[in-house]
């Protein structure tokens, strides 16, 4: 049990953490840390937005359900890599790898000497886990993720997120399929190191035939994590600006602005198992398994 | 047959789940970075070839300090040259570079082109190392107690009397270290 626990938080604290890995983000400046971790931030939304419903249908009276969605995200060709800002007499003509690019770092050759920049750790699928819980009422489902406090060595990781969806097609008489809008808010933060915000309103429909269910949706979002990290001041730098030691706080917005959702959902008696694709900035694979009534 | 079925999902999920942030955590378990390093080469006198040297030590930086005893692998990856001031400034000689373990064996040696220093003054020359060079220095710095290196940049050809060089040499190392 403690492992299946660990396992489904495991995605989130492996995330958040990774930004605590000053190493790793010591050489960047203000400017190309948002260049390098743009695709990580936009997988954590694509991630962290994902998985919000599986039907239109809200109950009229009273429902309840708990589920634990999984997803795969994967990062396109052109989230590997990105143009480094790089001081005057440098060229940037090769980018540099994102924090989803390949190992080797690089270097650029200038009249200051060499400027480095980080590599990055060569995944281009990324999976994903969360759990959920929701209760519905008049048609209007409230639904909540969570979870509590985790200690990772002398830091804390908080993750909350909370969804409000309401049926729409419950106003409209004989409306062959299910229409519903929802707005999604989820929070994660790691100490003072990290704190993204996530939002997403979608509109979403779906009709079923039997125990079978198809789904679709349209998605708007955005994710934006601020970013406290230290520069380690190298004298051998050629960028005047990681010379010396320097605290760093840089808000990262993630390139994930509107998706399109579809997929189908199998209902049997309590148990509902659904499947679907988000394709976004990040094309993202959903799967869940939920327990409802 | 239902719960049969239920089961078979759950412990898949799992399974994926697990195996695929193994992968993931695998990757998060090393980090490789190149560190760049700068040396001083100053060469004066009335000869018709002068040399200077300059020690490498790998010590000499922090990421690199901070983590010996978790360094994988450290290699040589880029090499470069810059005149800061050369007096006078027609100065003409040809340049070349020499890089030597720390008991002195040459590991190899590469000359600069053109023969004016004044050429790479602002504009450094990054020398394009063959795959046996590069080879043979990471062989060197494969045992990771070799910590130092030395260069040496030699002018010949030039006409006598007085005569100051001030260069700077940029190398880069590649170092893959556990986090």
């Amino acid at each position: 049990m403690i492992k299946a626990y660990w396992i489904i938080f495991l995605s989130i604290i492996l995330f958040t953490t990774s930004f605590a890995q000053d190493d790793r983000f010591s050489q960047l400046n203000s400017d190309n840390v948002k260049g390098y971790a743009t695709p990580l931030v936009t997988t954590l939304g694509m991630g962290i937005n994902s998985g919000g419903f599986h039907s239109a249908s809200v109950a009229k009276t009273f429902g309840f359900s708990i589920s634990l969605k999984g997803m795969m995200i994967t990062v396109p060709n052109d989230q590997l890599t990105f143009k480094p800002s790089l001081p005057d007499g440098y060229n940037s003509d090769e980018n540099a790898p994102t924090f989803w690019g390949e190992k080797g770092g690089s270097s650029y050759l200038g009249p200051n000497g060499y400027i480095s920049l980080p590599g990055g750790i060569d995944e281009q699928s990324i999976p994903f886990a969360m759990p959920q819980v929701a209760v519905s009422f008049l048609g209007t489902e409230v639904m909540l993720r969570f979870i509590p406090t985790i200690k990772a060595g002398d830091e804390e990781i908080n993750f909350f997120g909370l969804g409000v969806k309401h049926s729409v097609s419950q106003y409209i008489p004989l409306l062959p399929l299910d229409i519903a809008v929802q707005g999604i808010y989820n929070k994660v933060k790691f100490s003072d190191i990290v704190e993204g915000t996530n939002l997403a309103f979608n509109v979403h429909a779906s009709k079923s035939f039997g125990i079978i269910a198809l789904y679709s949706g349209l998605q708007y979002e955005s994710s934006k994590f601020d970013l406290n990290y230290t520069i380690k001041g190298d004298p051998n730098s050629g960028d005047p600006t990681l010379r010396q030691d320097k605290e760093i706080s840089a808000e990262v917005d993630g390139d994930n602005n509107f998706r399109f959702i579809v997929g189908g959902a199998l209902k049997l008696a309590l148990i509902v198992i659904n499947a679907d694709i988000n394709l976004g900035s990040q094309t993202v694979f959903t799967t869940g398994l939920s327990f409802e009534f | 047959m239902r719960k049969n079925n239920k089961n078979i999902f759950i412990a898949g999920f799992f399974v994926l789940a697990f195996s695929f942030n193994g992968c993931l955590l695998d990757a998060f378990d090393t980090l490789t970075q190149e560190l760049p390093y700068t040396y001083n080469l100053s060469i004066s006198g009335d000869a018709t070839t002068l040399e200077s040297t300059a020690t490498v030590n790998l010590d000499n930086n922090d990421f690199y300090d901070d983590n010996q005893g978790k360094i994988n692998k450290i290699e040589l990856v880029k090499l470069a040259y810059k005149t800061k001031e050369v007096n006078p400034e027609n100065l003409q000689g040809n340049i070349s570079l020499t890089i030597k373990q720390s008991n002195g064996t040459v590991i190899f040696s590469k000359s600069i082109p053109g023969n004016q220093p004044s050429l790479y003054t602002n504009n450094p020359y990054e020398l394009s190392l063959t795959q046996q060079e590069i080879q043979l220095a990471n062989t060197y710095l494969s045992n990771l107690s070799n910590k130092q290196l030395i260069i040496t940049a030699m002018v010949s050809g030039l006409t006598e009397g007085p005569k100051s060089l001030e260069a700077e040499i940029f190398i880069v190392f590649e170092m893959d270290y556990d986090l």
